[in-house]
């Protein structure tokens, strides 16, 4: 077998082989570990690479591996899912003595003192993590340019974005660097990214994975959650990480189900969830602005699940026009807080001058990029003396309106079913002068984020030769229905042709001669 | 709602610590007043009788039991530190001159026992 064959399988596939001996985890790790060394300079996936440790999880994971095939059949169906599989961590998750940055400048050269809880489980299972992906800076951005360290490319078109801000994990899986990720979505940056490169992506519920050690940007909205190239793996995938923690008080002590055994294999019985469930169609979330050829996938979409026996109800979210608002004042007044912290005396980036006032300005103004300043400026001014009421109250009063109008719709529907994001991938570039242009790419995510639901991205098609997303939103707690939903669409379109198809630009990565993302071609 | 002058954009970011140029200073003036054009949709709704969310989970105060657990050592903990003498992390002086020499301040490493720490109730 290639390497290059390796590195199409599914995750569930991979682990399938892996029982059987057919191959091993140190093997799967080198096929995906070539490919990232050749092709990265044009993608800028990945922040940091960990090939020692990867590969002595890997040998640890073909040690286990070999004892549970010569103990029998129980020990190798008692090996954890994810055990020898490679999974990509975002760079804003922490991990012990390895580089953690946030993508900013501020941690440059940190490391981790101890591993956040989502990587620990990780180890627990088995997985092996080849490195981190790169973010736009502490995850604020819609398309993954706000790099300390240059923007990421998006596999279908070198020339354009992959969505943000979990661009590296989104790209990496759908250039095949990873068949998994670990991505965060504190305003769509899951879902979106997803969308723009034809994967996989599912924030889960407020409450459902714990962010212990999970860098924090605006704590009552960020989660952290799955990429993948298929439904089954990013239930695979959340059911490692998903369920309480006592050390994020956040974390709910909700039972977690098992996700992936859940969900059908036969296609004809994944379609069969479809019977008799009542999708609702937001009237709201087809605005204007949204692309046609988006806005025609997703009611293709929608007419084959109808076909396939759900029943489709048009819904009112009557307050989705307000989410951007009360999103761009609550996300930046928490980020605000959070990234007090950035002071230059007890880790991270520290300029010292003699005179502590000046230290921080300097530190600060230094160590953050330009959408990060923004934030932290627009969160202040939000929270400042005199503007408190007008801004972040009042804010925090749409919310309760923003969360009524979910909770209504559910009172009717199973799940409700809407585009992702309102256009395909943009160019490189195209919206970094204009920050307004930039936070309407992620108008349909949001909502989502600030009533704490849970939401997945689903690829529905091509426009223009670019994928489109078709996001499933549930109730609190309720992902299960959003996988199965996402798996029966999946059966629905089994047979399409753009399932085949493989991102366009992937032979460009191969060539040495590509230029890294943004930068133009030597002459 | 109000739109912002260039002094308020310098004094916001004095208060929240950020050091800017005199270019970002006006690229921010334009950018912020922008943004906040955006938030003035919110005033058109009345929502004088509407509790406010700032969670979207009842979160209860979970307490553990108050007994010594693993935590980091010092040496995981001081790690990152930009400037460290023996245990303790060097910070910027905030009160009057800074010694000239920093030796001279240094406690002496503490002698065991000495600290109240989880250690001495075990």
């Amino acid at each position: 077998m290639t390497d290059t064959t390796l590195t199409r399988l599914h995750a569930h596939e991979m682990a399938t082989r892996l029982r059987t001996g057919e191959v091993g985890s140190r093997e799967l790790l080198e096929a995906h570990l070539a490919l990232i060394e050749r092709q990265d300079h044009a993608l800028n996936a990945w922040q940091s690479l960990d090939p020692a440790g990867a590969r002595a999880a890997a040998d640890r994971a073909d040690t286990a591996l070999v004892r549970a095939r010569s103990d029998g059949q129980e020990a190798l169906d008692a090996l954890p899912p994810l055990h020898g599989i490679p999974v990509a961590l975002k760079d804003l998750v922490v991990t012990r003595g390895q580089p953690s940055t946030a993508g900013s400048r501020i941690l440059e050269g940190y490391r981790g003192a101890y591993d956040a809880h989502i990587a620990e489980r990780l180890h627990d299972a088995g997985a092996v993590i080849p490195g981190k992906t790169n973010m736009d800076e502490f995850a604020m951005g819609s398309s993954t340019e706000h790099c300390a360290w240059g923007p990421v490319g998006n596999p279908w078109d070198l020339g354009r974005v992959p969505g943000g801000s979990s661009g590296g994990s989104a790209a990496a899986v759908a250039a095949f660097h990873a068949p998994l990720a670990i991505g965060t979505d504190t305003g769509g940056s899951i879902r979106q990214p997803a969308a723009l490169t034809g994967t996989v992506g599912l924030r889960p519920t407020y409450g459902r994975v714990s962010r212990s050690g999970i860098i924090a940007f605006a704590s009552s909205l960020d989660q952290v959650g799955p990429f993948a190239r298929d439904v089954r793996d990013a239930a695979l995938l959340l059911g490692v990480v998903a369920g309480h923690d006592p050390r994020d008080s956040t974390s709910a002590p909700e039972p977690v189900p098992d996700y992936a055994s859940t969900l059908a294999t036969d296609p004809g019985q994944a379609a069969e969830v479809l019977r008799g469930r009542r999708l609702g169609l937001p009237r709201q979330y087809f605005v204007a602005g949204m692309e046609p050829g988006v806005e025609a996938r997703v009611r293709e979409a929608v007419a084959r699940l109808a076909a396939a026996g759900a029943e489709i109800v048009e819904v009112d979210l009557p307050h989705t026009e307000y989410g951007l608002a009360t999103y761009y004042i609550v996300a930046p007044a928490e980020a605000s807080a959070n990234l007090a912290r950035y002071d230059g005396v007890r880790f991270g980036r520290s300029v010292r001058t003699g005179d502590v006032l000046t230290d921080y300005l300097e530190t600060r103004g230094t160590g953050f990029g330009a959408e990060v300043k923004r934030r932290i400026m627009l969160g202040t001014y939000a929270l400042s003396a005199g503007y408190y009421d007008a801004y972040y109250l009042k804010a925090l009063k749409v919310r309760t309106l923003i969360k009524a109008d979910f909770d209504q719709a559910f009172e009717q529907v199973d799940a409700l079913i809407a585009p992702t994001s309102p256009t395909v991938a943009f160019p490189l570039g195209a919206r970094m002068d204009d920050p307004v242009a930039m936070y309407l790419s992620d108008a349909c995510t949001l909502p989502v984020n600030v009533a704490g639901l849970a939401g997945l991205s689903v690829p529905c098609g091509l426009s223009e030769g670019l994928p489109v997303g078709l996001q499933l939103i549930g109730r609190a707690f309720d992902e299960l229905t959003l996988l199965q939903l996402g798996r029966a669409w999946e059966a629905v379109s089994a047979d399409d042709d753009w399932r085949r198809l493989e991102p366009t630009d992937l032979p460009r990565l191969d060539d040495p001669a590509t230029p890294a993302p943004g930068v133009a071609p030597a002459a | 709602m109000t739109s912002l002058s260039r002094e308020d954009v310098a004094h916001v970011a004095y208060l929240a610590r950020l050091g800017l140029t005199e270019d970002e200073l006006t690229r921010l003036h334009g950018q912020l007043d922008h943004i906040l054009e955006q938030y003035a949709v919110l005033a058109t709704l009345d929502t004088d009788d509407i509790p406010p969310t700032a969670q979207t989970i009842e979160v209860e105060t979970i307490l553990r039991d108050d007994v010594p657990q693993p935590s980091l050592s010092v040496d995981e903990a001081l790690a990152g530190a930009p400037e460290r003498v023996g245990d303790h992390l060097v910070v910027p002086t905030i009160l009057g001159e800074r010694p000239p020499d920093r030796a001279a301040v240094t406690p002496e490493p503490p002698t065991p026992g000495s600290r109240a720490d989880a250690d001495d109730h075990a």
